[in-house]
Protein backbone atom coordinates (compact mmCIF):
# COMPACT_ATOMS: atom_id res chain seq x y z
CA UNK A 1 0.00 0.00 0.00
CA UNK A 2 2.67 2.26 0.85
CA UNK A 3 4.15 1.83 -2.97
CA UNK A 4 1.17 2.67 -3.90
CA UNK A 5 0.95 5.44 -2.69
CA UNK A 6 4.43 6.60 -3.37
CA UNK A 7 3.59 6.02 -6.76
CA UNK A 8 0.53 7.98 -6.71
CA UNK A 9 2.88 11.07 -4.74
CA UNK A 10 5.67 10.97 -7.32
CA UNK A 11 3.33 11.36 -10.45
CA UNK A 12 1.23 14.23 -8.93
CA UNK A 13 4.72 15.67 -8.44
CA UNK A 14 6.08 15.19 -11.41
CA UNK A 15 2.98 16.75 -13.18
CA UNK A 16 2.79 19.89 -11.09
CA UNK A 17 6.28 20.73 -11.14
CA UNK A 18 6.80 20.39 -14.71
CA UNK A 19 3.18 22.90 -15.32
CA UNK A 20 1.17 20.91 -17.24
CA UNK A 21 -1.45 18.80 -15.60
CA UNK A 22 -3.57 20.37 -13.23
CA UNK A 23 -3.51 24.36 -14.37
CA UNK A 24 -3.27 23.17 -17.90
CA UNK A 25 -6.15 21.04 -18.26
CA UNK A 26 -7.80 23.56 -15.96
CA UNK A 27 -7.71 26.42 -18.12
CA UNK A 28 -8.15 24.56 -21.44
CA UNK A 29 -11.75 23.66 -19.72
CA UNK A 30 -12.36 27.45 -18.88
CA UNK A 31 -11.29 28.22 -22.66
CA UNK A 32 -14.28 25.68 -23.83
CA UNK A 33 -16.54 26.91 -21.32
CA UNK A 34 -16.05 30.36 -22.12
CA UNK A 35 -15.69 30.35 -25.77
CA UNK A 36 -19.64 28.68 -26.25
CA UNK A 37 -21.47 32.06 -24.88
CA UNK A 38 -19.53 33.81 -27.50
CA UNK A 39 -21.10 31.53 -30.26
CA UNK A 40 -24.52 31.43 -29.33
CA UNK A 41 -25.15 34.68 -28.09
CA UNK A 42 -26.57 36.22 -25.10
CA UNK A 43 -29.17 34.05 -24.75
CA UNK A 44 -29.15 33.38 -21.10
CA UNK A 45 -32.14 30.49 -21.67
CA UNK A 46 -30.46 28.26 -24.30
CA UNK A 47 -27.00 28.95 -22.49
CA UNK A 48 -28.68 27.70 -19.15
CA UNK A 49 -30.59 24.41 -20.92
CA UNK A 50 -27.25 23.58 -22.74
CA UNK A 51 -24.71 24.16 -20.00
CA UNK A 52 -24.62 20.57 -18.36
CA UNK A 53 -23.52 19.75 -21.97
CA UNK A 54 -20.90 22.46 -22.67
CA UNK A 55 -19.38 21.23 -19.04
CA UNK A 56 -19.37 17.74 -20.24
CA UNK A 57 -18.25 18.30 -23.48
CA UNK A 58 -15.59 20.43 -21.81
CA UNK A 59 -14.58 17.99 -19.15
CA UNK A 60 -14.74 15.35 -21.79
CA UNK A 61 -12.09 17.26 -23.80
CA UNK A 62 -9.74 18.30 -21.07
CA UNK A 63 -9.05 14.88 -20.04
CA UNK A 64 -7.54 14.12 -22.96
CA UNK A 65 -4.79 15.98 -22.32
CA UNK A 66 -1.89 14.42 -20.39
CA UNK A 67 -3.57 10.95 -21.27
CA UNK A 68 -1.20 10.43 -24.24
CA UNK A 69 2.17 10.74 -21.92
CA UNK A 70 0.43 8.92 -19.22
CA UNK A 71 2.12 5.54 -19.95
CA UNK A 72 4.39 6.90 -22.81
CA UNK A 73 6.54 8.98 -20.56
CA UNK A 74 7.20 5.83 -17.99
CA UNK A 75 7.92 3.17 -21.47
CA UNK A 76 10.39 5.72 -23.29
CA UNK A 77 12.81 6.32 -20.31
CA UNK A 78 12.43 2.86 -18.95
CA UNK A 79 10.66 3.34 -15.77
CA UNK A 80 8.14 1.37 -17.26
CA UNK A 81 10.70 -1.64 -17.07
CA UNK A 82 11.63 -0.72 -13.33
CA UNK A 83 7.55 -0.91 -12.44
CA UNK A 84 6.87 -3.97 -13.94
CA UNK A 85 9.75 -5.39 -12.25
CA UNK A 86 9.09 -4.06 -8.68
CA UNK A 87 6.90 -5.29 -5.57
CA UNK A 88 3.36 -3.54 -7.59
CA UNK A 89 1.43 -5.55 -9.73
CA UNK A 90 1.33 -3.51 -12.85
CA UNK A 91 -2.45 -3.30 -12.36
CA UNK A 92 -1.98 -1.58 -8.94
CA UNK A 93 0.88 0.54 -11.24
CA UNK A 94 -1.84 1.56 -13.82
CA UNK A 95 -4.31 2.15 -11.23
CA UNK A 96 -2.24 4.46 -9.08
CA UNK A 97 -1.07 6.55 -12.36
CA UNK A 98 -4.87 6.70 -13.25
CA UNK A 99 -5.59 7.81 -10.03
CA UNK A 100 -2.85 10.87 -10.24
CA UNK A 101 -3.82 11.40 -13.76
CA UNK A 102 -7.59 12.16 -12.38
CA UNK A 103 -6.55 14.07 -9.18
CA UNK A 104 -4.63 16.33 -11.99
CA UNK A 105 -7.47 16.77 -14.43
CA UNK A 106 -10.44 15.19 -13.15
CA UNK A 107 -10.89 16.84 -9.59
CA UNK A 108 -9.90 19.99 -10.31
CA UNK A 109 -12.34 20.50 -13.09
CA UNK A 110 -15.48 19.17 -10.55
CA UNK A 111 -14.41 21.37 -8.41
CA UNK A 112 -14.25 24.39 -11.02
CA UNK A 113 -17.54 23.45 -12.64
CA UNK A 114 -19.50 25.34 -10.57
CA UNK A 115 -17.68 28.59 -11.08
CA UNK A 116 -17.95 27.56 -14.57
CA UNK A 117 -21.89 26.95 -14.70
CA UNK A 118 -22.20 30.75 -13.60
CA UNK A 119 -20.96 31.72 -16.78
CA UNK A 120 -23.08 29.36 -18.41
CA UNK A 121 -26.52 31.34 -16.24
CA UNK A 122 -26.50 27.67 -14.20
CA UNK A 123 -29.04 27.30 -11.31
CA UNK A 124 -27.69 27.08 -8.31
CA UNK A 125 -28.99 23.50 -8.07
CA UNK A 126 -27.98 22.76 -11.68
CA UNK A 127 -24.39 23.59 -10.82
CA UNK A 128 -24.27 21.36 -7.44
CA UNK A 129 -25.78 18.54 -9.78
CA UNK A 130 -23.28 19.23 -12.28
CA UNK A 131 -20.00 19.28 -9.70
CA UNK A 132 -21.17 16.04 -8.56
CA UNK A 133 -22.13 14.11 -12.01
CA UNK A 134 -18.45 14.79 -13.08
CA UNK A 135 -16.65 14.24 -9.55
CA UNK A 136 -18.14 10.86 -10.13
CA UNK A 137 -18.04 10.39 -14.17
CA UNK A 138 -14.56 12.16 -14.47
CA UNK A 139 -12.69 8.77 -12.85
CA UNK A 140 -14.69 6.78 -15.99
CA UNK A 141 -12.91 9.19 -18.74
CA UNK A 142 -9.53 9.25 -16.99
CA UNK A 143 -9.39 5.00 -16.93
CA UNK A 144 -11.73 4.90 -20.70
CA UNK A 145 -8.89 6.89 -21.71
CA UNK A 146 -6.14 4.66 -19.82
CA UNK A 147 -6.51 1.84 -22.08
CA UNK A 148 -6.35 4.22 -25.53
CA UNK A 149 -2.71 5.18 -23.87
CA UNK A 150 -1.50 1.61 -22.46
CA UNK A 151 -2.61 0.71 -26.10
CA UNK A 152 -0.22 3.38 -27.92
CA UNK A 153 2.70 3.56 -24.92
CA UNK A 154 5.10 2.34 -27.49
CA UNK A 155 3.91 4.75 -30.53
CA UNK A 156 5.83 8.18 -31.01
CA UNK A 157 2.85 9.59 -31.74
CA UNK A 158 0.03 8.16 -30.37
CA UNK A 159 -1.82 11.37 -29.11
CA UNK A 160 -4.91 11.27 -31.50
CA UNK A 161 -5.25 7.97 -31.45
CA UNK A 162 -6.19 7.74 -27.90
CA UNK A 163 -8.74 10.13 -28.98
CA UNK A 164 -9.99 8.51 -31.44
CA UNK A 165 -10.23 5.19 -29.50
CA UNK A 166 -11.48 6.53 -26.28
CA UNK A 167 -13.80 8.86 -27.32
CA UNK A 168 -16.68 6.98 -28.48
CA UNK A 169 -16.21 5.04 -25.10
CA UNK A 170 -17.04 7.83 -23.09
CA UNK A 171 -20.16 8.30 -25.01
CA UNK A 172 -22.43 5.99 -22.24
CA UNK A 173 -20.70 8.42 -19.51
CA UNK A 174 -21.39 11.56 -21.53
CA UNK A 175 -24.99 10.57 -21.62
CA UNK A 176 -25.41 9.87 -17.99
CA UNK A 177 -23.36 12.65 -16.75
CA UNK A 178 -25.71 15.27 -18.87
CA UNK A 179 -28.80 13.59 -17.81
CA UNK A 180 -27.83 13.56 -14.25
CA UNK A 181 -27.14 17.39 -14.17
CA UNK A 182 -30.46 18.11 -16.08
CA UNK A 183 -32.65 15.91 -14.05
CA UNK A 184 -31.47 17.78 -11.07
CA UNK A 185 -33.39 20.37 -12.35
CA UNK A 186 -36.73 19.51 -13.67
CA UNK A 187 -37.50 16.53 -15.86
CA UNK A 188 -39.70 13.71 -15.54
CA UNK A 189 -36.71 11.20 -14.17
CA UNK A 190 -35.11 11.55 -10.33
CA UNK A 191 -31.90 12.63 -10.19
CA UNK A 192 -30.47 9.67 -8.22
CA UNK A 193 -31.19 7.26 -11.46
CA UNK A 194 -28.69 8.19 -14.41
CA UNK A 195 -26.27 9.51 -11.18
CA UNK A 196 -26.62 5.99 -9.78
CA UNK A 197 -25.98 4.66 -13.63
CA UNK A 198 -23.15 6.78 -13.91
CA UNK A 199 -21.23 5.80 -11.02
CA UNK A 200 -22.10 1.89 -11.97
CA UNK A 201 -20.13 2.69 -15.56
CA UNK A 202 -17.23 4.64 -13.31
CA UNK A 203 -16.35 0.90 -11.53
CA UNK A 204 -17.09 -0.72 -14.48
CA UNK A 205 -14.35 1.13 -16.20
CA UNK A 206 -12.32 1.25 -13.06
CA UNK A 207 -11.97 -2.77 -14.11
CA UNK A 208 -11.79 -2.65 -17.68
CA UNK A 209 -9.75 0.53 -17.90
CA UNK A 210 -6.82 -1.39 -15.55
CA UNK A 211 -7.29 -4.36 -17.48
CA UNK A 212 -7.04 -3.12 -20.60
CA UNK A 213 -4.06 -1.19 -20.26
CA UNK A 214 -2.62 -3.65 -18.69
CA UNK A 215 -3.18 -5.53 -21.62
CA UNK A 216 -1.70 -2.88 -23.68
CA UNK A 217 1.52 -2.57 -21.54
CA UNK A 218 2.32 -6.16 -21.13
CA UNK A 219 2.78 -6.10 -25.31
CA UNK A 220 5.55 -3.48 -25.16
CA UNK A 221 8.85 -5.04 -24.71
CA UNK B 1 20.81 -17.79 2.60
CA UNK B 2 20.89 -20.67 0.25
CA UNK B 3 23.38 -19.94 -3.05
CA UNK B 4 21.42 -18.70 -5.77
CA UNK B 5 21.78 -20.48 -9.21
CA UNK B 6 20.24 -18.87 -12.46
CA UNK B 7 19.57 -22.31 -15.05
CA UNK B 8 18.70 -21.00 -18.61
CA UNK B 9 17.73 -23.90 -20.67
CA UNK B 10 17.78 -23.75 -24.30
CA UNK B 11 16.75 -20.08 -24.68
CA UNK B 12 15.16 -19.22 -28.46
CA UNK B 13 14.57 -15.24 -29.42
CA UNK B 14 13.02 -13.94 -32.82
CA UNK B 15 12.33 -10.24 -32.79
CA UNK B 16 10.82 -9.58 -36.32
CA UNK B 17 10.81 -12.69 -37.63
CA UNK B 18 14.21 -12.68 -37.42
CA UNK B 19 16.09 -15.67 -35.10
CA UNK B 20 18.85 -13.78 -32.98
CA UNK B 21 19.75 -16.73 -31.29
CA UNK B 22 18.15 -20.02 -30.37
CA UNK B 23 19.18 -23.26 -28.06
CA UNK B 24 20.82 -21.27 -25.86
CA UNK B 25 21.62 -22.54 -22.57
CA UNK B 26 24.27 -21.91 -19.48
CA UNK B 27 23.98 -21.58 -15.65
CA UNK B 28 24.95 -19.25 -13.47
CA UNK B 29 26.44 -20.35 -9.76
CA UNK B 30 26.15 -18.16 -6.70
CA UNK B 31 29.39 -15.44 -6.59
CA UNK B 32 29.49 -16.30 -10.55
CA UNK B 33 29.66 -13.14 -13.30
CA UNK B 34 28.89 -14.07 -16.68
CA UNK B 35 30.06 -11.05 -19.36
CA UNK B 36 27.98 -11.20 -22.54
CA UNK B 37 29.71 -10.10 -25.96
CA UNK B 38 29.11 -10.20 -29.40
CA UNK B 39 28.91 -7.53 -32.30
CA UNK B 40 25.94 -5.16 -32.42
CA UNK B 41 22.41 -6.48 -32.67
CA UNK B 42 23.45 -10.21 -32.04
CA UNK B 43 21.12 -9.85 -29.07
CA UNK B 44 22.43 -9.46 -25.53
CA UNK B 45 20.03 -7.21 -24.95
CA UNK B 46 17.38 -9.57 -25.73
CA UNK B 47 18.75 -11.94 -23.46
CA UNK B 48 18.81 -9.93 -20.48
CA UNK B 49 15.39 -8.77 -21.21
CA UNK B 50 14.86 -12.72 -21.08
CA UNK B 51 16.26 -13.32 -17.94
CA UNK B 52 14.94 -10.45 -16.70
CA UNK B 53 11.61 -11.59 -17.11
CA UNK B 54 10.78 -8.61 -19.82
CA UNK B 55 10.52 -10.39 -22.85
CA UNK B 56 9.15 -13.52 -23.47
CA UNK B 57 11.59 -16.08 -25.22
CA UNK B 58 10.38 -18.31 -28.16
CA UNK B 59 11.07 -21.70 -26.23
CA UNK B 60 12.98 -22.92 -22.85
CA UNK B 61 13.04 -21.63 -19.50
CA UNK B 62 14.95 -19.52 -17.22
CA UNK B 63 14.82 -20.53 -13.77
CA UNK B 64 16.43 -18.93 -10.34
CA UNK B 65 16.73 -21.29 -7.20
CA UNK B 66 15.99 -21.67 -4.56
CA UNK B 67 12.52 -20.74 -5.93
CA UNK B 68 10.48 -17.88 -3.78
CA UNK B 69 7.03 -18.80 -4.39
CA UNK B 70 5.68 -15.60 -3.74
CA UNK B 71 7.58 -13.53 -6.52
CA UNK B 72 7.92 -13.83 -10.02
CA UNK B 73 10.99 -13.85 -12.12
CA UNK B 74 11.12 -9.78 -12.81
CA UNK B 75 11.10 -9.27 -8.94
CA UNK B 76 13.99 -11.99 -8.72
CA UNK B 77 16.67 -9.90 -10.63
CA UNK B 78 17.80 -5.80 -10.73
CA UNK B 79 17.94 -5.08 -14.26
CA UNK B 80 19.54 -2.16 -15.29
CA UNK B 81 19.24 -1.40 -18.81
CA UNK B 82 21.07 0.66 -20.96
CA UNK B 83 18.14 3.49 -20.78
CA UNK B 84 18.28 5.32 -18.03
CA UNK B 85 15.16 5.99 -16.11
CA UNK B 86 15.56 9.47 -14.81
CA UNK B 87 12.81 12.20 -14.74
CA UNK B 88 14.42 15.62 -15.34
CA UNK B 89 11.90 17.39 -12.99
CA UNK B 90 13.17 15.19 -9.84
CA UNK B 91 15.90 15.56 -7.53
CA UNK B 92 18.48 12.53 -7.83
CA UNK B 93 17.57 12.31 -3.90
CA UNK B 94 13.73 12.00 -4.63
CA UNK B 95 13.96 9.79 -7.96
CA UNK B 96 16.03 6.93 -5.94
CA UNK B 97 13.88 7.04 -2.57
CA UNK B 98 10.82 6.98 -5.18
CA UNK B 99 12.67 3.93 -7.02
CA UNK B 100 13.13 2.26 -3.06
CA UNK B 101 9.39 3.34 -2.14
CA UNK B 102 7.45 1.83 -5.36
CA UNK B 103 9.76 -0.48 -6.60
CA UNK B 104 11.80 -2.42 -4.29
CA UNK B 105 10.25 -1.41 -0.86
CA UNK B 106 12.24 -1.99 2.54
CA UNK B 107 13.76 0.60 5.26
CA UNK B 108 14.71 4.17 3.09
CA UNK B 109 17.04 5.22 5.94
CA UNK B 110 19.20 2.58 5.50
CA UNK B 111 19.27 1.97 2.03
CA UNK B 112 18.98 5.24 0.57
CA UNK B 113 22.63 6.59 1.85
CA UNK B 114 23.81 2.72 0.89
CA UNK B 115 22.89 3.72 -2.60
CA UNK B 116 23.98 7.64 -3.26
CA UNK B 117 27.10 6.80 -1.55
CA UNK B 118 27.79 3.73 -3.86
CA UNK B 119 28.39 5.94 -6.57
CA UNK B 120 29.53 8.76 -5.39
CA UNK B 121 25.95 10.72 -5.60
CA UNK B 122 25.89 12.89 -2.10
CA UNK B 123 27.33 15.81 -3.72
CA UNK B 124 24.48 15.48 -6.76
CA UNK B 125 21.38 14.62 -4.75
CA UNK B 126 19.77 17.43 -4.71
CA UNK B 127 20.39 18.72 -8.22
CA UNK B 128 17.30 17.76 -10.81
CA UNK B 129 18.48 15.19 -13.13
CA UNK B 130 17.59 16.85 -16.03
CA UNK B 131 21.20 18.94 -15.20
CA UNK B 132 23.43 15.41 -14.76
CA UNK B 133 25.73 14.68 -17.68
CA UNK B 134 25.41 11.39 -19.41
CA UNK B 135 27.99 9.82 -17.25
CA UNK B 136 26.62 10.96 -14.01
CA UNK B 137 22.89 9.73 -15.13
CA UNK B 138 25.11 6.17 -15.73
CA UNK B 139 26.04 6.23 -11.89
CA UNK B 140 22.32 7.29 -10.74
CA UNK B 141 20.88 4.54 -12.90
CA UNK B 142 23.44 2.11 -11.46
CA UNK B 143 22.54 3.15 -7.42
CA UNK B 144 19.03 1.33 -7.72
CA UNK B 145 21.67 -1.82 -7.52
CA UNK B 146 22.31 -1.05 -4.21
CA UNK B 147 18.15 -0.60 -2.71
CA UNK B 148 17.41 -4.72 -3.17
CA UNK B 149 18.74 -7.24 -0.59
CA UNK B 150 20.76 -10.08 -2.36
CA UNK B 151 17.97 -12.71 -0.77
CA UNK B 152 15.22 -11.27 -2.85
CA UNK B 153 16.94 -10.22 -6.05
CA UNK B 154 20.15 -12.58 -6.61
CA UNK B 155 20.64 -11.78 -9.64
CA UNK B 156 22.12 -8.43 -11.47
CA UNK B 157 21.52 -7.79 -15.12
CA UNK B 158 23.56 -4.90 -16.27
CA UNK B 159 23.43 -3.62 -20.22
CA UNK B 160 26.39 -1.77 -21.06
CA UNK B 161 27.06 -0.56 -17.70
CA UNK B 162 30.18 0.71 -18.21
CA UNK B 163 29.07 3.20 -20.68
CA UNK B 164 29.87 6.92 -20.38
CA UNK B 165 31.23 5.93 -16.99
CA UNK B 166 34.68 7.78 -15.92
CA UNK B 167 37.76 5.52 -14.41
CA UNK B 168 36.95 6.09 -10.67
CA UNK B 169 33.11 5.13 -11.31
CA UNK B 170 34.60 2.12 -13.53
CA UNK B 171 35.82 1.26 -9.87
CA UNK B 172 33.03 1.81 -7.89
CA UNK B 173 31.27 -0.44 -10.14
CA UNK B 174 33.71 -3.04 -9.93
CA UNK B 175 33.71 -2.24 -6.26
CA UNK B 176 29.93 -3.19 -6.43
CA UNK B 177 29.95 -6.27 -8.20
CA UNK B 178 32.92 -7.73 -6.09
CA UNK B 179 30.52 -7.15 -3.07
CA UNK B 180 27.33 -8.41 -4.08
CA UNK B 181 29.24 -11.63 -5.74
CA UNK B 182 30.96 -11.91 -2.31
CA UNK B 183 27.40 -11.92 -0.63
CA UNK B 184 26.52 -14.88 -2.95
CA UNK B 185 24.68 -12.70 -5.78
CA UNK B 186 25.03 -13.32 -9.66
CA UNK B 187 25.41 -10.80 -11.95
CA UNK B 188 25.01 -11.07 -16.00
CA UNK B 189 26.38 -8.03 -18.52
CA UNK B 190 26.18 -6.66 -21.84
CA UNK B 191 29.25 -5.15 -22.58
CA UNK B 192 32.22 -4.65 -25.46
CA UNK B 193 34.67 -3.42 -22.85
CA UNK B 194 36.76 -6.25 -20.57
CA UNK B 195 35.36 -6.04 -17.40
CA UNK B 196 37.84 -5.76 -14.32
CA UNK B 197 35.35 -8.37 -12.02
CA UNK B 198 36.52 -10.99 -10.14
CA UNK B 199 34.84 -14.83 -11.22
CA UNK B 200 33.87 -13.32 -14.65
CA UNK B 201 32.97 -16.06 -17.65
CA UNK B 202 32.43 -14.49 -21.58
CA UNK B 203 29.63 -16.17 -23.63
CA UNK B 204 30.51 -14.89 -26.69
CA UNK B 205 26.36 -15.07 -28.78
CA UNK B 206 28.20 -14.64 -32.01
CA UNK B 207 30.28 -18.03 -31.44
CA UNK B 208 27.34 -19.37 -30.06
CA UNK B 209 25.17 -18.88 -33.12
CA UNK B 210 28.08 -20.31 -35.66
CA UNK B 211 28.38 -23.49 -33.11
CA UNK B 212 24.47 -23.75 -32.96
CA UNK B 213 24.68 -23.63 -36.61
CA UNK B 214 27.61 -25.89 -37.45
CA UNK B 215 25.75 -28.92 -34.98
CA UNK B 216 22.78 -28.30 -36.83
CA UNK B 217 24.39 -29.30 -40.19
CA UNK B 218 26.34 -32.29 -38.27
CA UNK B 219 23.48 -33.70 -36.33
CA UNK B 220 19.89 -32.30 -37.51
CA UNK B 221 18.23 -34.46 -35.10
CA UNK B 222 20.14 -34.03 -32.14
CA UNK B 223 19.48 -30.29 -31.26
CA UNK B 224 18.45 -30.77 -27.78
CA UNK B 225 21.69 -31.89 -26.81
CA UNK B 226 23.79 -29.10 -26.96
CA UNK B 227 24.52 -27.84 -23.68
CA UNK B 228 26.76 -24.36 -23.66
CA UNK B 229 28.00 -24.20 -19.74
CA UNK B 230 30.47 -21.33 -19.74
CA UNK B 231 30.66 -22.06 -16.03
CA UNK B 232 31.79 -25.24 -17.01
CA UNK B 233 34.07 -24.02 -19.40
Amino acid sequence: MSAFIALVRRDLVLSLRIGGGASLALVFFLMIVTLTPFAIGPDLNLLARIAPAILWIGAVLATLIGLDRLFQADAEDGTLDLLKSGQLPLEAVILAKCLAHWLTTGLPLSLAAPLFGLMLAMEPLGMAAASASLLVGTPALTLIGAVGAGLTAGIRRGGLLIAIMALPLMIPVLIFGVAASNAAVGGTIPFTTPFAILCALTLIFAVIGVVGASAGLRQID
Amino acid sequence: MNPATLVATSLTCRRNERLLFSKLSFVVKAGQALALTGPNGVGKTSLLRILAGLLRSERGTVEISPHAPDLDLPQRSVFVSSRDPLKGASTVRELVSGWQGIVFGGDDAVLLPLALDAFELGPLADIPCAYLSSGQRRRVSLARLKLASVSDRPLWLLDEPTNALDARARGRLANVVAAHLQDGGMVVAATHDPLPWPELTTLDLAQHNLEERDLGQQNPGQHDLDQHDPARA
